[in-house]
């Protein structure tokens, strides 16, 4: 174990790591990473989340590990968003947030079941799919798919703390690395969280908003990070 | 193309490839059926939202066509996102494209001049048709001459047939005084011609998004990669990903690119006298916005500073469906074999009588009715279980139909991309882009204008309409994006002049969908490849003169 709030020098004998991917299930960001031909599975649990300087950021524990063999943990990272990517598709469904619980049920709704199922809309065989329910603006216009009340966060770009990898015993330069942690939820808390960022997100990026809805936001935010 | 056409004009090219090799025997699942595969070729379930969410034409079939949206993120605004659909792999998006292959008429080239909007290209259809009539002529295209004056016609091989539904469906437009006409589709309805070695007649087998693997469907590695091969003057570097253009510190000019191979790491650089960018609309452009120096402070080519602005897409997701009573319960044939339909061309604002009052510019509609292997209509518009559920399935899947719109959008320079300016990086370190793009009020008039005359033409042809409207598809997903290092001829207002030539340097030319000015409601690959021919002929005049 050890903390990786001091920068650790760059690793110059190791190729650089410049971006990790993980998925968001339950609470807990699911990924993997390649290093000389070893695959390590990476997790991220963050249990915090605060605004500094206007960013989001996550803090928790991270964990790497290659099979039987122990988990190696660094106690505390933070995660600095940077960036977000709009997701696209079919809008998770708002709920009554779960209150404390953690239920991980493998469930989807059948909106997203369906667009599983639909495939694209696509020139090899126009028109013949189905329209999606059609929603209107107050002059009887179509809306457009995944924006305003449709809207909702695909990915989210943070940006490390630096981490040593010769303690992780991992042959990489990970002393800055950037985390693309992708929201698609297949589990209630993740729909949860998925919509909980992008309350935040869309907070922050509407300042004259900020001060009534990024406090509630965020508030739930840390609710389910830590329920 | 660009390839193809400065090969064979005696000019030693290097092709630096994102992507891997591609190998049609391994990679092609042209006629691979449903039960040969894992999950009837849907692929595990929530494969595609793992690693290539953003990916919505990839099939489990086709998924290794495309990129890894894991490795090569990108950046949106909060509330505008953007579709952005990628191939990494020889021969690019050629190996799954529409094939709808349209000309475009002086209404769009000059459609500024025609309702005020916007600017003009600086060329006109007179100039480019010369190089329509020989991209049409070897990548080989089916279609009609129909006769209209703002979807030009061409050289053509015999269209593929309509089904009884499209007839259905063209008399229905026509009742409505709208023309229903073939699809113009890149695929070899006649014997292929005597270039066109190691193609062959389309057999319909119907799954071109899954790679041809009897080359029927145009795409550059059965076709000009192969030609450009043969003159020995090609070098093809697969796996080369380019971070930036080198610009030579005395000239200003480009003297290469650097690259890092996307296995290996490993950094490289090649040098050459011209660099043609043709990566795709926008990763063209994150290349040049990429390209900084002393000489080109905000990314090469763009002391205009409108590259990056101006994109567009066509947008989708308006229209109806439903079914012909009259067609229900028939015998089933082969009809999804064609895989095209018949496209209702645009027919608003083409001239007086036509002028709308609410938005400008137009849309047409693509449409299709057939049977399908899997019948989708099943799924939403029957309801129930067991035998009656199965029989009801049976009796309506021959018969559905639908339309849905292809329209312009407005080129507008607030809708741009940048370099994301918060550090955000792909897998190999390389900047990436943020968009900033959403629809005008014309792209939401249009739309609703288009949602009413769908249901109004599909009602016309006698068909039950059992959905209309839907929503305006997310900027990206019709994967028509265009604009970012426009052409022009004030170089104060364009990237690049009329020849797809950089005004800013003279050694670069960008020739894809960057260059467009506007979009017109047409897919735009044959405006492409035209325009790549006669770059290219001009590249060869100039480097002749030593202008380059």
């Amino acid at each position: 174990m050890e903390n990786a709030q001091h920068r650790p020098p760059a690793q110059p004998g190791f190729t650089k790591l410049y971006t990790l991917h993980a998925v968001l299930r339950g609470r807990v960001f699911d990924g993997t990473l390649e290093a000389r031909g070893k695959t390590y599975a990476v997790v991220f649990l963050p249990n915090q989340a605060t605004i500094v300087d206007h960013k989001l950021v996550l803090t928790g524990r991270m964990g790497f590990s290659v099979p039987q063999q122990a988990t190696r943990f660094v106690e505390v990272v933070s995660a600095s968003l940077m960036a977000t990517q709009g997701g696209v598709g079919v809008s998770p469904v708002r709920r009554q947030l779960l209150a404390g619980t953690a239920q991980t049920a493998q469930t989807a709704t059948s909106d997203q079941k369906l667009e599983q199922e639909k495939g694209p809309e696509t020139d090899l065989q126009p028109g013949l799919h189905s329209f999606e329910s059609p929603k209107y603006d107050d002059l009887g216009r179509p809306e457009v798919e995944a924006t305003g009340s449709l809207g909702f966060v695909g990915v989210l770009y943070f940006k490390l703390s630096p981490l040593d990898s010769k303690s992780l015993g991992i042959p990489l330069d990970m002393s800055d690395v950037q985390l693309g942690a992708r929201l698609a939820p297949t589990d209630d808390l993740a729909r949860d969280l998925q919509l909980l960022f992008s309350d935040v997100v869309a907070a922050l990026g509407n300042k004259s908003e900020e001060e009534t809805s990024l406090g509630p936001a965020l508030d739930a935010l840390n609710n389910a990070l830590k329920s | 193309m660009a390839a193809k056409e400065l090969t064979e004009r005696g000019f030693e090219v290097l092709v630096l490839e994102a992507g891997p090799p591609v190998n049609p025997q391994r990679d092609f699942s042209t006629h691979t059926w449903p039960y040969q595969m894992m999950y009837r070729g849907f692929g595990p379930p929530g494969w595609k939202q793992q690693e290539q969410w953003m990916q919505d034409t990839a099939s489990y079939y086709s998924r290794h066509f495309y990129v890894k949206d894991s490795e090569n993120p990108y950046t949106t605004e909060p509330g505008k996102p953007f579709m952005w659909v990628r191939a990494r792999i020889m021969g690019g998006k050629t190996l799954h494209w529409g094939r709808l292959s349209w000309r475009l008429s002086d209404l769009d080239f000059k459609a500024a001049t025609h309702d005020g909007f916007g600017d003009d290209w600086p060329i006109s259809y007179a100039e480019l048709a010369p190089y329509y009539d020989r991209a049409e002529e070897f990548i080989g295209v089916s279609g009609n001459n129909d006769g209209l004056a703002h979807v030009p016609d061409g050289k053509y091989m015999p269209p593929m047939p309509m089904t009884c539904g499209e007839h259905l469906l063209r008399k229905g437009a026509e009742k409505t005084g709208r023309r229903a006409i073939s699809m113009r589709v890149a695929m070899l309805t006649a014997q292929p011609k005597k270039f066109m070695k190691g193609r062959r007649k389309c057999h319909y087998c119907g799954h071109c998004g899954d790679g041809c693997d009897v080359n029927a469907m145009f795409n550059s590695v059965a076709s000009t990669l192969p030609i450009a091969a043969a003159t020995g003057r090609l070098t093809v570097r697969p796996n080369s990903i380019v971070r930036h253009i080198i610009t030579d510190t005395k000239t200003g000019k480009a003297s290469g690119v650097a690259f890092v191979d996307r296995v290996t790491h490993v950094e490289g650089e090649a040098f050459a006298k011209v660099i043609i960018v043709a990566a795709s609309t926008l990763e063209s452009t994150r290349i040049l916005l990429n390209s900084k120096s002393r000489h080109h402070l905000q990314g090469m080519g763009n002391s205009s500073g409108v590259l990056g602005h101006y994109l567009v897409d066509h947008f989708g997701g308006i229209g109806a469906s439903g079914f012909f009573p009259v067609l229900a319960g028939r015998d089933p044939i082969n009809e999804d074999g064609k895989a095209t339909g018949i496209f209702i061309p645009r027919f608003r604002n083409l001239d007086a009588a036509s002028k709308q009052k609410k938005f400008i510019r137009g849309y047409g509609f693509e449409c299709g009715s057939a049977t399908s292997m899997f019948p989708g209509m099943a799924r939403r518009a029957i309801s129930g279980f067991g035998a009656e559920y199965k029989k009801q399935v049976r009796r309506f899947y021959t018969s559905p139909v639908g339309m849905t719109v292809r329209a312009a959008m407005l080129s507008r320079f607030e809708n741009y991309a940048e370099i994301d300016t918060n550090g955000v990086v792909d897998a190999w370190g390389i900047p990436v882009l943020k968009m900033h793009i959403e629809y005008s009020d014309n792209e939401r008039e249009m739309a609703k204008d288009a949602a009413e005359t769908s249901e109004e033409i599909l009602r016309a042809a006698g068909a039950e309409v059992m959905s209309t409207g839907g929503q305006m598809t997310a900027p990206g997903r019709i994967i028509h994006e265009l604009g970012t290092a426009r052409m022009g001829n004030d170089p104060k207002t364009s990237v690049l002049n009329k020849f797809n030539q950089m005004h800013d340097v003279k050694n670069v030319f960008v020739t894809d969908g960057a260059s467009f000015v506007s979009s017109a409601n047409h897919n735009p690959t044959l405006t492409i490849l035209a325009l790549t021919m006669r770059a290219c002929e001009y590249i060869t005049d100039e480097y002749k003169r030593g202008n380059l």
